[in-house]
This record gives structure tokens, C-alpha cells and sequence, in this order.
């Protein structure tokens, strides 16, 4: 551009350029009266007359430049003079004006100028004038707000694109956020882009401009720009951006991070506590999937002051976001941690060997992890007890430190594994000490039990020999190797039953009437003279059905066995005198579809079930009388419950004796209609 | 003082009406007094103090037991030798360790225990 253009255009840049030329004329000025000076000097001398000529030549060049600075101000002022003077009508004049224009310009063009453009419209013209001046390349180096700036302001959008198309090599340093995505896609179709993570400042170079702005906001003009074309300036800042170009990542790399929720990689080490708690609980608050930490003797994470991080915790469980602990058994925050757990759904594992760092260890996600030293435990106050913590979100990190966490937590699994190990172990012992007892127990009450009889038999067999009271002797002998007997086959009834080898021959039977038998060959043993004891017996049978329903499909024998132990056992725990009441009810079941059933009920006015003995009543070897093996109830339930019965007992309300009772469905009315040979 | 008789007299304490009442049939016809009760309580209470020689008493028996029962005999009459009988080894090792040391292991009669045995011991019991 010469100065012609540029007066004629009246544009900044031309009354720059005047402004300029009325500096660079008093210049010329001066250099030329320098240079006469030195001549006038010589001159005086006498000591060269070609030096005359020259002192000449430097008055009347130094007139031309003031001629010339006269009318380039005048032009300044005066736009109307120039029309008024027009070089093309005065050619003598002309051709020394545009020689010294020309001049002027070449040395114009050496002069560095810094200006300031104010305002909006001035600002935009300057941004606009060095994105028209860029010929080869344009570097750009601008905050976040400015891909707003350049794409989204029509003017703009139109200079950045214009660059593309006149083939300008251009490349940009900008930051890009989740806000200016979309611009700073727009900005990589013109050039190559990279981000710079919390970039300040703003600034252009081209060639032999720089511009630069202090403030940038969204989608608004500038309001002041600095120009300069210095060539120090440009080469400057040329510099910076190459150093900065180097520092930053691409965009499209940041763009897809953002796009895909990828954590830029950072690894920090914060030392002011503050900090450290705000990131603590940021992080906490970010927690999406799973929350993994390791909680030393800290209590500072979960004292009152510092409910936050349990609050966060409660938080982040609401939104199903999986949480894992690992503290240590003996840790002082146990309580608080246990009711942490019972109340949400956070896993809690302890583990017994004590970390040997006091660290308290968080990962988030697997993709955060905060590492918090504590420097001093006892303190209440988060940011009195930490010292320094490592955030990271480097992957190779985190991950190592989810890997620590599921070591550890597989150690406490085991851990517990080996626990419950131990307590089973502990179990087996105590079961086995019990069995132990147990068997004991019947081997002295089986002893007892062989040989009281044994006794009677051998006593009575002696007493034959002398021929007094036979037939006592020979039922005493009776009464007693029935004994054994029973003794005997109670005990083969426990191995079956144990084994899983009782057999039952089944059949279908009236239960009323078996009931009806045996009770009266009880009664009539009761009766008997020679009985010491008064004992009564009632029968009562309540029937919800009429006729011959009360049919049970059962083990004719098994059945007498479990009615007989039970009667036998009512007397024998009837000290003196007493009753014993039984009662069959015969009911249609509690629901129309579910089967009928028989309950026998035995209730007598015994001494009743010791509060010592009812927990395991019907267990074996489960006996408090001075006569009997503690088999009886035992087997007698067994056989009960094979036959899909069940057997239960209760001390009497009214305080005295006990009531045993037991129930066996009755068969269903087809079964009974098809069995043939059942005589009713 | 102890009123002297020919026969000796034995008091037999057991819970099982089948062994007081054979032992009583037979001791009575090898010349022994006898005075049997299957009741503990019962035997206590019409206890002849200084009357018998030899008090056969069984272990294990409700509400009072043979140690028991040995002990309150003891008390009245202090000359009666008194002689158990059982069934169950254990239950007497059980007590005789813990509360009844001076006991020595021959006054215990291991039940079943054939005739001629009984008779020894009872002769050895009233040298």
C-alpha cells in the first residue's frame, strides 16, 4: 500500500500511515540539516570545494522534505488541498513528490509501529485488516471464549474462512471446553487446532503483524486491540506459539474426550488441605459406579464435623452406586462404620494385619484415585489431620490402586473364609463334644438300663430254686426280659431311623379302633389288683366326620409302638395317683382341598416336661426319669413323620402334667373307595 | 445302745420294685432281716435309728439320691455299714470323686451281682 492509496482511503491504517509521515518528515528534516551542517563546517574550512556542492545539494533536499511534510499535513487536514493540488498537474512537482513518496515509503516501511485500536468498530477493523494481510500464515493463540468470537460473529467467520480459501497455513491454540465444542470443530475445518488447558491471553501473528487483546467474551466484539508489526514482536510471539503449539494437545483429542466422557490424565500432588477436602468430596459426589476406599484407624473421616464424607457415602448409595470398605479390624471408627453399613447398602470388610502408612486410600469409577496421607490422626478436622494427597486420574494409576483394593478385599475373603473355617471347625468340635457327651451318656443309661433287668432276672432265677412265690419269680423274669427286649429293639429302631432303613408295612386301618384296643389293654393292666397306683383313663373321640373315615394308612405296629411309648410314658411320670385323658379328633382339614386328619391327644396329670428337657424333648438320649433310655420320643416322632405326621408337646396350662399329641393324615375318600380288603 | 438279735438286718433302698423285692425274698431266705423300700423319702422317714447292720442303698433314685441318703443315715446312726448298689459306673465315679473321697471302692456292689457274691460281701461287711 503507498501513501497515496492511503490518504485517498482515509482508513486507520492510512492515518497511521500519515501519522507516521508527519514523524518520518521533521526526521528526514533533521537528518538533512545534520548532514548540511557537516558540510557548512567542511565548507568553512576550505578543505575540499567538491564539499560545496554537496552542502548545496543537502539545503535543497532539505527544502523538498519540508515542502513535502507541508503538503502531506495539509493533505492530512485539508482533504479538499490535495484535490486542489493535484500531482497530476504539476509535473515537475509531481515527479519529485512521488520520488520522495517513494522514498518515504521505503523508509515507512522500515519504521516499527505499536498502536492501540479502541472501540468496537476500530478493533474489528484491525483484526479484520491482519486476517486480510495474512498471505502465507496466521498463528492464533486465544482463550476459550474465542472460538465463540471467531466463528460465531458473522464479520469474523468470514475473515477465518477466507484464510482457508487463500490457502493461508494457519493453526490455532485454543481451550477447548464442553461449551465452545462446536466452534472449535468449526475452527478445524480452517486450520489445524490444539487445546491448552486453562489458556489466558489472547494474541495473532502473521507475517509482519501481531495483534493482541487483553479480555475476549462469548460471542462479543473487541473492544481494544493492540497492533504492532514490530518485527522483534512478531518474532516474539512467533516463539510463544510455537512453544505453546508444542505444550498442547490436539483438539480433535480433547473434542473426543468430551465427547466421550474421558477424564483428561492428571496426576497432582496437593499439599493444601482445603483443596485436598474439596476433592475428597467432589470426587465422592462424582461417583457414578463404584466408590472402593480404604479407611485407616482415621476417625477424622467420619466425625460429626466431618459428616460429609458419610453423607456422601449415604448419597451415592441412594443412586446405586456400589461401595466397598476395607478398615481394619481394630479400627476406631468401627461403630460408625458398621452402622454405616447395616443401614445402606455399602459392602464392609475387615482386615486383620494393620497398615503400616497412615493412608487413607479412594478410587472412584476406576477412574479417580486420592491417595490422603494423614499426618495427624487424633485431630477432629479433616484439613488438621491430612498432609498431602496424590490425585490422579491417569489410568495406569488408578488402576494400580483398584488392583491394591481388590487384592485386599480377596485377602479379607478369604480372611473370612478362614474364619468361618475356624468357627466351623468350632462347631464341629462343640457338635462332637456334644455327640460325645451324648453317647456317653446312653452307653450309661443303656448300662443302667441292661443291667437293673438283668439284676431282677438273675435274683428271680436264684429265688426258683428255693420254691417260693414261683409264678412272682416267673413274672418278674418275664416283666424283665421284656425289658431288655424293649431296650433292644429301641436300640436297632435308632440305627434304622439313622440310617434311613426303617420299613414300614402299611395298611389301612381305623385308627379309632387301634386307639380303642390298646387303651384297653392299658386299662385293664391299670386295673389290676396287684397295681399299687390309681390311675384313670378317658377316651373321648371327636369326630368332624361321620361313618368310616377315620381311616389312617399307616404301620399298624409302628403306630401301637408310638401310642404305647406315649401312654407309657404319662404313667410312669404320674407319681401316685392321676389321669390321663385321650382324645382322637377326627377333623376334614383346615382348606376344602387339603386332607382330613387324625390328632391323638394325650394329656396327663403327671409331673409335666421339665423346662430343662422341652428344647430337646424329642431328641435322642433327651431323659430326666431314673428308668428309661431317652429313646422313646425320639423314635417315637421319627416314626410320626415318616408317615407324613407330625409330633409335638406342651407342659398343661393349669400347670400340672403334659400333653403329647400327634397328627396323621387320613386317607383321601378315593384311596379309600379303591382299597379293597379293608375291613371297616 | 444297738438292741442285738440273731439275724442280721439289712435295709435295701432302690428305686426298682424288682430288685428290692427279689434281694428281700432272697436275703430273707439265707436268714437276713429285711426291710426294703423303693421310695428314698419313704425309707428316710421310717429310718430304725440303731437297728440295722448293713443299709443296702442304691445310686441313682428321684428326689433323694443313695450319697444323700447315705449321709442322713449316717448322721442318725452312726454304727450302720452301709454298702451301694449300682447300675451305672459313671454316676457313682461321678460322685464318689467329688464330694465322697473316704468312700473306699469296696463298698460299692456293681449290680447285676450273682448270689454268692452278695453273701460275701455282706459277711465281709460284718467282720
Amino acid at each position: 500500500m503507498n501513501i497515496a492509496q492511503s490518504i485517498q482511503n482515509n482508513t486507520l491504517i492510512n492515518k497511521m500511515v500519515l501519522t507516521k509521515t508527519m514523524i518520518a518528515c521533521p526526521l528526514m528534516m533533521t537528518m538533512h540539516v545534520n548532514l548540511w551542517n557537516v558540510n557548512a563546517i567542511k565548507l568553512k574550512s576550505l578543505e575540499n570545494k567538491h564539499d560545496i556542492g554537496q552542502s548545496v545539494e543537502c539545503i535543497i533536499v532539505m527544502v523538498q522534505w519540508i515542502t513535502i511534510f507541508v503538503y502531506i499535513s495539509l493533505s492530512a487536514l485539508l482533504p479538499s488541498f490535495y484535490i486542489v493540488v493535484n500531482i497530476k498537474q504539476s509535473k515537475p512537482f509531481n515527479t519529485i513528490l512521488y520520488k520522495k513518496l517513494i522514498c518515504l515509503h521505503n523508509f515507512l516501511d522500515k519504521m516499527e509501529e505499536i498502536g492501540t485500536a479502541e472501540g468496537l468498530e476500530e478493533s474489528t477493523k484491525t483484526i479484520l485488516n491482519v486476517l486480510n494481510n495474512s498471505t502465507n500464515s496466521l498463528l492464533i493463540c486465544a482463550d476459550q471464549y474465542w472460538p465463540s468470537v471467531a466463528i460465531g460473529i458473522e464479520v469474523f467467520n468470514k475473515g477465518m474462512f477466507d484464510l482457508k480459501k487463500r490457502n493461508v497455513k494457519c493453526r490455532f491454540i485454543t481451550e477447548v471446553t464442553k461449551e465452545n465444542i462446536a466452534f472449535c470443530k468449526e475452527l478445524l475445518k480452517i486450520a489445524a487446532v490444539h487445546h491448552l488447558p486453562g489458556l489466558k491471553g489472547n494474541f495473532a501473528v502473521n507475517e509482519n503483524e501481531y495483534i493482541a487483546s487483553a479480555t475476549m467474551k462469548n460471542l462479543q466484539l473487541l473492544s481494544q486491540v493492540v497492533y504492532s508489526n514490530s518485527k522483534a514482536v512478531v518474532e516474539q510471539h512467533n516463539f510463544f506459539f510455537e512453544n505453546l503449539w508444542d505444550k498442547s494437545i490436539s483438539a480433535t483429542e480433547k473434542i473426543d474426550e468430551i465427547e466421550k466422557g474421558i477424564v483428561p490424565e492428571i496426576v497432582a500432588v496437593i499439599k493444601n488441605p482445603l483443596e485436598i477436602k474439596n476433592i475428597y468430596f467432589d470426587v465422592l459426589k462424582s461417583s457414578v459406579t463404584e466408590i472402593m476406599l480404604i479407611l485407616t484407624t482415621s476417625t477424622v473421616f467420619l466425625s460429626e464435623e466431618n459428616d460429609g464424607l458419610m453423607q456422601s457415602l449415604i448419597d451415592a448409595s441412594n443412586r446405586n452406586v456400589k461401595i466397598r470398605i476395607i478398615t481394619p479390624s481394630f479400627s476406631n471408627a468401627k461403630n460408625e462404620i458398621d452402622n454405616l453399613s447395616q443401614k445402606n447398602k455399602i459392602e464392609v470388610r475387615r482386615i486383620e494385619s494393620p497398615f503400616d502408612a497412615p493412608i487413607n486410600i479412594l478410587v472412584v469409577d476406576e477412574k479417580y484415585s486420592l491417595i490422603v496421607e494423614l499426618k495427624n490422626d487424633t485431630k477432629q478436622k479433616f484439613t488438621e489431620a491430612v498432609g498431602s494427597a496424590i490425585y490422579s486420574t491417569s489410568q495406569p494409576n488408578v488402576i494400580s490402586f483398584v488392583t491394591i483394593f481388590d487384592t485386599l478385599w480377596k485377602q479379607t475373603e478369604l480372611y473370612e473364609k478362614l474364619k468361618d473355617a475356624d468357627n466351623l471347625k468350632e462347631e464341629y468340635i462343640k457338635k462332637l463334644r456334644v455327640a460325645d457327651k451324648a453317647k456317653d451318656e446312653f452307653v450309661n443309661i443303656a448300662a443302667h438300663e441292661l443291667r437293673t433287668p438283668t439284676q431282677s432276672i438273675l435274683t428271680f432265677a436264684n429265688l426258683l430254686k428255693y420254691d417260693v412265690n414261683k409264678n412272682e419269680s416267673i413274672e418278674a423274669i418275664y416283666r424283665n426280659a421284656k425289658r431288655l427286649n424293649v431296650l433292644i429293639k429301641n436300640i436297632l429302631d435308632v440305627t434304622k431311623i439313622e440310617s434311613n432303613k426303617l420299613v414300614l408295612h402299611q395298611e389301612n386301618f381305623n385308627i379309632n379302633d387301634l386307639l380303642t384296643t390298646v387303651i384297653k389293654d392299658y386299662t385293664r393292666q391299670l386295673k389290676k389288683p396287684t397295681y399299687k397306683r390309681r390311675i384313670k383313663v378317658y377316651y373321648t373321640l371327636q369326630s368332624e366326620i361321620l361313618g368310616p373315615d377315620a381311616l389312617i394308612h399307616a404301620d399298624k405296629e409302628r403306630i401301637i409302638q408310638v401310642i404305647s411309648n406315649l401312654l407309657d410314658n404319662a404313667i410312669k411320670f404320674i407319681e401316685k395317683d392321676g389321669l390321663i385323658r385321650i382324645t382322637l379328633k377326627i377333623s376334614k382339614g383346615e382348606s376344602p382341598h387339603a386332607n382330613g386328619y387324625a390328632e391323638i391327644i394325650i394329656k396327663d396329670s403327671g409331673s409335666g416336661i421339665s423346662e430343662e428337657i422341652l428344647p430337646h424333648l424329642f431328641s435322642k438320649f433327651s431323659t430326666r426319669s431314673f428308668q428309661g433310655t431317652g429313646l422313646g420320643l425320639y423314635i417315637s416322632k421319627n416314626i410320626i413323620e415318616s408317615h407324613s405326621g407330625s409330633m409335638w408337646a406342651e407342659n398343661n396350662k393349669d400347670g400340672k402334667g403334659a400333653t403329647f399329641s400327634f397328627r396323621i393324615p387320613l386317607i383321601k375318600t378315593d384311596l379309600i373307595q379303591n382299597s379293597s380288603g379293608v375291613s371297616i | 445302745m444297738k438292741i442285738k438279735k440273731n439275724k442280721i438286718k439289712i435295709l435295701i433302698v432302690d428305686d426298682e420294685d424288682d430288685i428290692t423285692l427279689s434281694f428281700k425274698r432272697i436275703l430273707e431266705i439265707h436268714g437276713f432281716e429285711v426291710d426294703a423300700f423303693n421310695d428314698s423319702k419313704l425309707a428316710l422317714s421310717k429310718f430304725k435309728v440303731n437297728y440295722y447292720d448293713i443299709a443296702l442303698l442304691d445310686i441313682k433314685m428321684p428326689y433323694i439320691d443313695g450319697f444323700d441318703l447315705y449321709k442322713k443315715i449316717k448322721e442318725m446312726d452312726d454304727n450302720i455299714k452301709i454298702c451301694f448298689l449300682t447300675a451305672s459306673e459313671a454316676y457313682y465315679q461321678k460322685f464318689r470323686e467329688k464330694d465322697y473321697h473316704e468312700l473306699s471302692r469296696d463298698l460299692f456292689i456293681q449290680k447285676p451281682i450273682e448270689l454268692e457274691e452278695l453273701l460275701k460281701r455282706l459277711a465281709y461287711l460284718m467282720k
